[in-house]
């Protein structure tokens, strides 16, 4: 698409069309503030909408949340649905992380009783129980090629029967830790390769595990179902498939490339790759893609179980006691079968969402029975510096968006210039001085994931509840982080 | 951290790098010794053992994405880094190389740098003004 030619339209304060033009299938629809357009604008995620507009049998726009960057193909906090029957599922709508994802747990801790000593401590006990960084993992864990084959079927009910957290975790996840559809013959021998040694390991980047703090509740009657309130500690755990998934997209944008000419459709970026959602390859890619998924399910349910373990050990009472119970596990790289209402008809479609986040509201089946009054749980983590935010899902997502809504802060500096930035300050001091205890497996990790480098979540936050497609329940602080 | 062999294209949530040389062997070698370098730094890379590599694709920006993509396979699942590459290139597009190099030791390898993938995007292979030049971009 040539950049010049597209304009954006104002609809709202929050709400901007990029209309139709030349091969694009449909209108584009980005959700942000006035104040974020010049950055959207400058980097080609524009662009990158009305590509995805190009797709064949599109329903819908395409969408963009306010988190929304460049991606690979897709942009990142890109939304798009598809026709099962004209329409493609892509991996490049889904990313190189499958089912990269966070979960939230709480607990009955109160975070001032603990105070900044007992955070450091616990931060190092975290980081020496848990795999992170390269080539690091359980001297306790190894996986066979079968069990191998069981987590990539059953995801987190997989670890669960093998005793990492107990069954009631599994109705707080989304599709409750397991894609039925996963097919593990789907998975090539390179990528269960890459990732029989990290299961259960964090991985590196931005993924991490954070102790915060309750610092103030917005809907008191949703924060009260969902078991949160002002003070409590809290741990929030970002991972996903490790190089198991990287290498199924990486493999698949391989096949793809080919079937992309085999059905003809017109690509205008070779990432943009796809097929027809019915199609054999386009069946396998989602065999494969669920079976991932699964690893991450599973990969995210270890942890949490090493976590619990960890505080166990710390404060020598069991983690029923400390109350530590799951909240919710949300994705944000995934492709999903979907029932949703449009034009007034119910129908299935293929929903990809790459860094965005299922957002159903109260009375969907999908949303567990606990919350169902409420809505669905929405975690949104901010940068290792500011906070994060619980937000739940509203009924206009499901009219608007396909039940969806944003996943995070995203970039606004390069890792490059983060480290030109950093020169000379030390990041880990400068976040103590804001009383954030901060331990990583590599140094270069950390300067490059400092707060500055990340827009402000607050801003993508306001932008999500002006436009109704999800409303904010509580906002965390975070006070110690292990980052990979 | 960045040498004269290579130049960092900067990204926004990524980084990649690009290269120039006089034929097309030497490019790919050159990405490779890149891809290493802003991994690990090639300085702390010994020659002790030696793999072999070979890819085939359709056409060249894939070559070098697939070509980059098993020497990442090779250090996930293995822990090879390289520090020497010789790449030969038949005309229907496959590759074959031989990398020497040692697999990864905590005590004496600081990892600056771990992609998640190589991916197509920008990815070139091309030639201009009597240089080949090859440039492709990591997911981090």
């Amino acid at each position: 698409m040539a950049k010049d030619r597209l304009t954006l339209e104002r609809i709202d304060g929050w709400r901007w069309k990029i209309p139709r033009t030349g091969a694009m299938r449909t209108d584009g629809m980005i959700y942000a503030s006035e104040k974020m357009l010049d950055a959207i604008r400058q980097d080609q995620a524009m662009e990158q909408v009305a590509n995805v507009a190009c797709l064949p049998g599109i329903v819908g726009d395409s969408m963009a949340m306010p988190d929304i960057h460049w991606g690979y193909g897709f942009p990142i906090g890109g939304v798009a649905a598809f026709s099962m029957e004209e329409g493609i599922v892509s991996p490049g709508g889904v990313g190189y992380d499958i089912n990269c994802g966070v979960r939230l747990m709480t607990s009955h801790l109160r975070a001032q009783e603990l105070g900044a000593e007992k955070i450091r401590d616990l931060v190092a006990a975290l980081f020496r129980n848990i795999p992170s960084g390269v080539g690091s993992s359980r001297k306790d864990f190894k996986l066979t090629e079968t069990e191998l084959d069981k987590v990539l079927l059953k995801g987190a009910q997989w670890a669960v029967s093998k005793g990492f957290g107990d069954a009631s975790d599994l109705e707080r996840i989304e599709e409750g830790g397991c894609i039925p559809w996963a097919d593990p013959k789907e998975v090539s021998a390179k990528a269960r390769e890459r990732g029989r040694s990290q299961l259960g390991t964090l991985g590196s980047g931005n993924h991490f595990v954070e102790i915060g703090v309750v610092e103030e509740i917005y809907d008191p009657t949703t924060a009260d179902v969902f078991g949160l309130f002002q003070g409590q500690l809290t741990v929030f755990v970002h991972t996903g498939s490790r190089g198991l998934g990287h290498q199924v997209c990486d493999d698949f944008i391989r096949i793809l490339l080919k079937s992309t000419q085999k059905y003809g459709i017109d690509l205008p970026d070779k990432q943009l790759c796809c097929a027809p959602v019915n199609s054999p390859e386009g069946r396998s890619y989602l065999g494969a893609m669920g079976a991932a998924a699964n690893f991450a399910f599973a990969n995210r349910q270890m942890i949490s179980h090493w976590v619990r373990e960890t505080f166990e050990q710390f404060f020598g009472t069991s983690s029923e006691r400390l109350g530590l119970s799951l909240l919710y596990d949300v994705c944000h790289n995934m492709a999903k079968i979907e029932e949703h209402v449009t034009q007034g008809q119910r129908r299935k479609l293929c929903v990809h969402r790459k860094g965005a986040t299922r957002a159903f509201a109260a009375g969907h089946e999908a949303v567990p029975a606990v919350y169902r009054s409420v809505g669905q749980p929405v975690l949104i983590p901010g940068d290792m510096g500011r906070y994060s935010y619980v937000l739940v899902g509203t009924p206009r997502a499901m009219e608007e968006t396909f039940g969806s809504t944003c996943h995070g802060a995203g970039r606004v500096l390069s890792r490059h210039q983060a480290v030109k930035s950093a020169k000379g300050r030390s990041v880990v001091k400068e976040m103590e001085d804001r009383g954030i205890f901060v331990l990583g497996a590599s140094k270069a990790t950390l300067v490059e994931e400092m707060p500055e480098a990340y827009k402000d979540v607050s801003e993508v936050v306001d932008v999500v509840a002006h436009a109704g497609i999800s409303r904010p329940v509580a906002r965390l602080r975070p006070l110690g982080v292990m980052k990979g | 951290m960045e040498k004269a062999f290579y130049e960092i294209v900067d990204h926004t949530a990524d980084v990649g790098i690009r290269v120039h040389g006089r034929d097309l062997p030497e490019v790919f070698e050159k990405a490779a010794l890149a891809f290493y370098d802003l991994m690990v730094g090639l300085d702390a890379v010994e020659r002790r053992q030696s793999r072999e590599v070979s890819v085939e694709a359709q056409a060249l920006d894939e070559v070098l994405v697939q070509w980059l993509d098993e020497l990442l396979y090779l250090f996930e699942v293995e822990g090879f880094l390289g520090k020497a590459v010789r790449v030969a290139l038949s005309p229907s597009w496959r590759l074959t190389a031989t990398v020497d190099g040692e697999t990864f030791d905590p005590d004496r390898h600081r990892v600056k740098l771990l992609y998640k993938a190589v991916t197509y995007h920008k990815a070139s292979v091309a030639f201009a003004h009597g240089l080949w030049s090859a440039q492709v971009i990591f997911d981090i």
